[in-house]
């Protein structure tokens, strides 16, 4: 059996309810661009786009951190998709991890995606249910 | 074994195309956006553009920063040039510094051009970096204003 990875992605994003990202133009889209260090926390109910580097923990409703982003920290999301590098744990509904992710660190999960080629290290339990607003141990 | 790799293959190159996740990096001119609804609890380093829309506890360091109307900075500010349209608590230090209407700032404004517009909020002082640099007994950082001082020197 082989596995068509762009159609279990447009599965679980449908089964998500959106159509992916939201438009860059819309006011709760953040962009950290590469040239960006953020030591601190970040909270949002929409979506972050992360090329720069994060250290501390993302709250938000959507986060895709690209193949240049780093995050040191815990990511909290709907929705994750890891194209770069993530040093913490991950808790999202739904998960996207791409073929040049790195991630050291737990991934709690409802639906996980891993494209061929992704560095993991750590558990990637499912959860039945995962909030956001709810951090739990 | 053969056609397993081909599909393989197959699959790996339609991948990029299928995450409909556009690839391709972006110029770094482009300024990072904290949005009107993030809240930022720590500091901020740029070495490029930032645009501020949300909320940011924390110190900010960037060449260039724009604080958005309706955006809330609790936090010192350096940058190259600071643009002000929103609210700001805290210092701001920057060579070039514009406050629109719509600002409300509290806190000092250390410059070396400041431009304000009527109906802007100031509550705080305003310094030239130079009186600041004299003041703490240390050299200016820029070299621009040496020579113009060297000629009231010799003129006087």
């Amino acid at each position: 059996m082989f596995l068509n990875i762009g159609a279990v992605r447009d599965q679980v994003a449908g089964r998500a309810g959106t159509s992916i990202w939201p438009d860059s133009a819309d006011d709760t889209y953040t962009i950290i661009h590469d040239d960006l260090v953020i030591v601190g926390d970040l909270s949002t109910d929409g979506h972050i786009e992360v090329s720069g580097r994060i250290e501390g923990t993302t709250n938000s409703r959507s986060v895709l951190v690209r193949e240049d982003g780093w995050i040191e920290g815990e990511i909290l999301a709907d929705i994750a998709e890891i194209r770069g590098t993530v040093v913490g744990a991950v808790r999202a509904t739904t998960v996207i991890i791409g073929s040049n992710a790195r991630v050291h660190g737990s991934i709690f999960h409802n639906a996980l995606t891993i494209e061929p080629g992704a560095q993991l290290e750590g558990r990637r339990p499912w959860r039945p249910h995962i909030d956001r607003n709810q951090k739990t141990a | 074994m053969f056609s397993q790799n081909t599909k393989q293959t197959g699959t790996q190159s339609q991948t990029p195309a299928a995450s409909g996740a556009p690839a391709p990096k972006r110029a770094s001119t482009e300024p990072s956006i904290i949005s009107a609804d993030l809240r930022v609890v720590g500091d901020l380093h740029c070495s490029g553009e930032l645009q501020i829309k949300g909320n940011v506890e924390g110190d900010i360091k960037s060449r260039s920063v724009t604080i958005g109307e309706g955006a809330h900075v609790q936090g010192s500010v350096m940058a190259d040039t600071v643009h002000i349209s929103g609210s700001i608590k805290g210092q701001v230090e920057a060579p070039a510094v514009t406050v629109a209407r719509s600002a409300r700032v509290q806190g000092d404004i250390v410059h070396q051009t400041l431009a304000v517009e009527a109906g802007a909020f100031l509550d705080g002082s305003c310094r030239h970096l130079d009186s600041k640099a004299a003041a703490s007994g240390t050299s200016a950082p820029k070299a621009a204003p040496a020579p113009e001082d060297k000629k009231l020197a010799t003129g006087a």
